[in-house]
């Protein structure tokens, strides 16, 4: 080794080692920082209020103060998402009925096991995080490559469910869409994951559904109160100690807590049985005046048209926004541009993605969001789809008359867009 | 240094060849489950004849080359061998004997496959009446998941009476089955290990794969083919069935599709 180190052949080669080795060091630790996890403030909601409230130039309406006020409330009420907790001191609601800390808990946090019960942990963020994003925010990493966009859970609404329209779904219907996964968009099924991990994913996405609705109304609070004036006593954060705050979190809680299924009229119509008892049959005799009845409900009573298009090719109205992007643009402006204005001033710049507009559903892919049974098309045409411009029509339709769109609607990928309806009546009363 | 580094060299065929012996071995406690999994197809053993004959054929030239290179190294080594090194112009039976003998083996592995490819891509299984089988069901892949539709009743895929299941892929046992694969959006890789299948999907390609599984259980079914961020997790189950247990199994998942009343919900939330 002496004689190596005199050789001055040999001092290269070791400068080059001392530079190797420390970069193969870092090599090695990249992947291992995993960035911050805290939940974001819903600043883009933040700046709406703010333009609401002071007009186009009033970027501080609300004082850093009061900012940190409500950031302090959230994390004294629902803890961090390492360390959920639920909240606590309400009289009027237990939240132990509606959430389970231990399964939260198996949700939350970084992924790995638990030391002591080896129970898989960090659920959350290994399968969903990376697009509905640590806050449950829809702006995850991977958010920005996709159509559409992955839900935001903060407003509390969600699309596909049997509840009333605007109500909240159930955890059935959560869990549901977790097994299923949505088609046609980048929501895949999660039907190999044991059930318990997706019981606890989906008491996860309740509880991030439920923090970021409360962020939303305490802002509420913020633009509807004075000035400058903090929700709650710098001295005591709890949020037991302000009557407003905790009215707000029980009404969020209770709008989860208080729901009803629709009651379906579990009368169907005398031919669904024979035309969809079994195996849909669109083809056969007695099924035409069913579709020609649901024919003429797509284009005048129910309007679908209006939307989904005489063809239901889902191209009649492709400018509207849904609830999660409205806040964003200035919908009523004529141009594009002028409409996607508030977006680039004001929202962009805390990392809102860019609005799309919402697209009508091409009925004649056969591909159903939210379920391709009928029931699911019954509670779609009945309910609508909450958050979307997909009406309510429980009041204008007749459960027959639903029903009978519903059929019409499962017979739409079979059947010939090109093809007239009168030539299609005159090859089926051609015999054989 | 000197001999050192020749000695390291060795550890390349011995470590190589420890690696698959280990891995083969029954019960082999570090790498355990490493060798092919079982095989449960009829035709899967051909796959298998093939991987075997070329895993032995470049074991045996690895080996050689490996230790001809640590021979070498040894032999020859800079310490050892102060006089300067002699160039010749070679020799051209040498250079003839390693050009032709690669040659010959290349040519002959590519005859020798030809039977594996035609079991896998050209010789679909037969009706009685001499007509190709249709396809069970379409297994469309997409970003990530396995959107499955079985072609129910009338036997074919895209008619009303098909049975849409996702990432369960379940196949009655002991009978030939046909599947039409396809790629819903970027490439894929249908992958059944177990089966031998493997079978890349190109958006827009219409194919079909087949095999004959003989044993009741619950498989892998993977995506081989990296497909974007979350394809680790792009995975299904083949279930192998019972004609009877399968027969029961579809006429379920068809029922479920039709349900019109939430009381009969059951299925979809649990």
């Amino acid at each position: 080794m002496m004689k190596m180190s005199t050789d001055p052949r040999q001092t290269e080669p070791r400068r080059r080692w001392c530079l190797l080795l420390p970069l193969v060091a870092v090599m090695l630790c990249s992947g291992c920082w995993t960035g911050s996890t805290e939940f974001q403030f819903n600043w883009v909601y933040v700046a709406y209020q703010e333009r609401a409230v002071g007009g186009e130039d009033s970027s501080d309406a609300f004082s850093e103060a009061q900012i940190r006020n409500v950031a302090e409330i959230l994390a004294a009420t629902f803890g961090t998402p390492d360390k959920p907790q639920l909240p606590g001191g309400l009289e009027e609601i237990d939240v132990r009925e509606l959430l389970d800390l231990y399964k939260l808990n198996r949700a939350a946090g970084p992924v790995g096991r638990d030391p002591i019960s080896q129970d898989v942990r960090g659920l959350y963020r290994q399968h969903c995080a990376h697009c509905h994003g640590v806050t449950g925010d829809g702006m995850g990493p991977t958010a920005t490559f996709l159509n559409p966009y992955p839900r935001d859970y903060r407003r509390g609404m969600f699309k596909f469910k049997l509840t009333r329209s605007t109500q909240k779904p159930n955890k059935h219907d959560l869990h549901r869409i977790l097994k299923q996964g949505i088609p046609g968009t980048a929501m895949p099924s999660f039907s190999l994951l044991p059930q318990d991990e997706r019981d606890a994913l989906v008491e996860y996405v309740i509880y991030l559904s439920v923090r970021g609705e409360v962020e939303r109304e305490l802002i509420n609070l913020l633009a509807a109160g004075e000035q400058g004036q903090l929700l709650l006593d710098p001295a005591n954060k709890s949020a037991a100690s302000s009557a407003a705050v905790k009215e707000v979190i029980q009404n969020v809680l209770f709008s989860w807590t208080d729901i009803q299924q629709i009651a379906v009229d579990s009368k169907m119509p005398d031919w669904w049985d024979e035309l969809a008892g079994s195996q849909p049959d669109f083809g056969s005799a007695t099924a035409g005046p069913v579709l020609d009845a649901g024919r003429a409900l797509f284009a005048g009573k129910a309007g679908c048209i209006t939307c989904h298009g005489g063809t239901a090719l889902g191209d009649a109205q492709v400018s509207n926004y849904d609830k999660w992007t409205e806040e964003l643009v200035d919908a009523k402006q004529p141009t594009l541009e002028r409409k996607l204005l508030p977006y680039n001033e004001s929202y962009q710049q805390f990392g809102a993605l860019p609005p799309r507009p919402i697209r009508p559903r091409n009925l004649r892919q056969g591909v159903y969001r939210g379920g391709r049974r009928p029931l699911d098309l019954y509670h779609r045409i009945s309910q609508g789809i909450n958050g979307t411009p997909m009406p309510n029509q429980e009041q204008t339709l007749t459960p027959e008359e639903i029903w009978t769109l519903v059929f019409y609607v499962q017979s739409l990928p079979y059947e010939h867009a090109s093809r007239p309806a009168t030539a299609r009546n005159l090859q089926r009363r051609r015999p054989n | 240094m000197g001999r050192f580094w020749s000695l390291l060299f060795l550890l390349v065929p011995v470590l190589g060849v420890l690696v698959f012996v280990v891995a083969a071995a029954p019960d082999s406690r570090p790498l355990l489950d490493h060798w092919l999994p079982d095989n449960i197809n009829d035709h899967g053993y051909i796959i298998d004849e093939l991987f075997n004959f070329i895993l032995y054929l470049t074991g045996v030239i690895f080996i050689i080359t490996g230790v001809l290179l640590f021979y070498f190294l040894w032999r020859y080594d800079g310490e050892r061998n102060p006089d300067p090194v002699k160039f010749t112009h070679g020799s051209q039976t040498l250079e003839i004997i390693w050009s032709v003998l690669p040659a010959i083996t290349l040519l002959f592995i590519a005859i020798y496959q030809m039977d594996a490819w035609a079991a896998h891509k050209m010789r679909r299984p037969l009706l009685e009446d001499g007509n190709v089988k249709p396809a069970l069901a379409l297994v469309s892949a997409r970003q990530f998941e396995w959107r499955i539709s079985y072609a129910g009743e009338d036997q074919l895929v895209g008619t009303p009476d098909d049975v849409h299941v996702v990432n369960d892929l379940c196949v009655p046992v002991n009978e030939d089955i046909v599947l039409q694969v396809q790629s819903q959006d970027v490439l894929h890789s249908f992958f059944l290990p177990n089966l031998r299948i493997k079978q890349d999907l190109v958006p827009g390609m219409k194919q079909f794969s087949w095999f004959r599984p003989n044993r009741v259980g619950i498989y892998d079914l993977v995506c081989a083919e990296l497909c974007g961020w979350g394809h680790y997790k792009m995975r299904g189950r083949l279930i192998v069935k019972s004609r009877e247990d399968f027969d029961t199994w579809l006429s379920e998942r068809a029922a479920e599709q039709r349900v019109t009343h939430p009381a009969l919900d059951g299925g979809g939330g649990e």
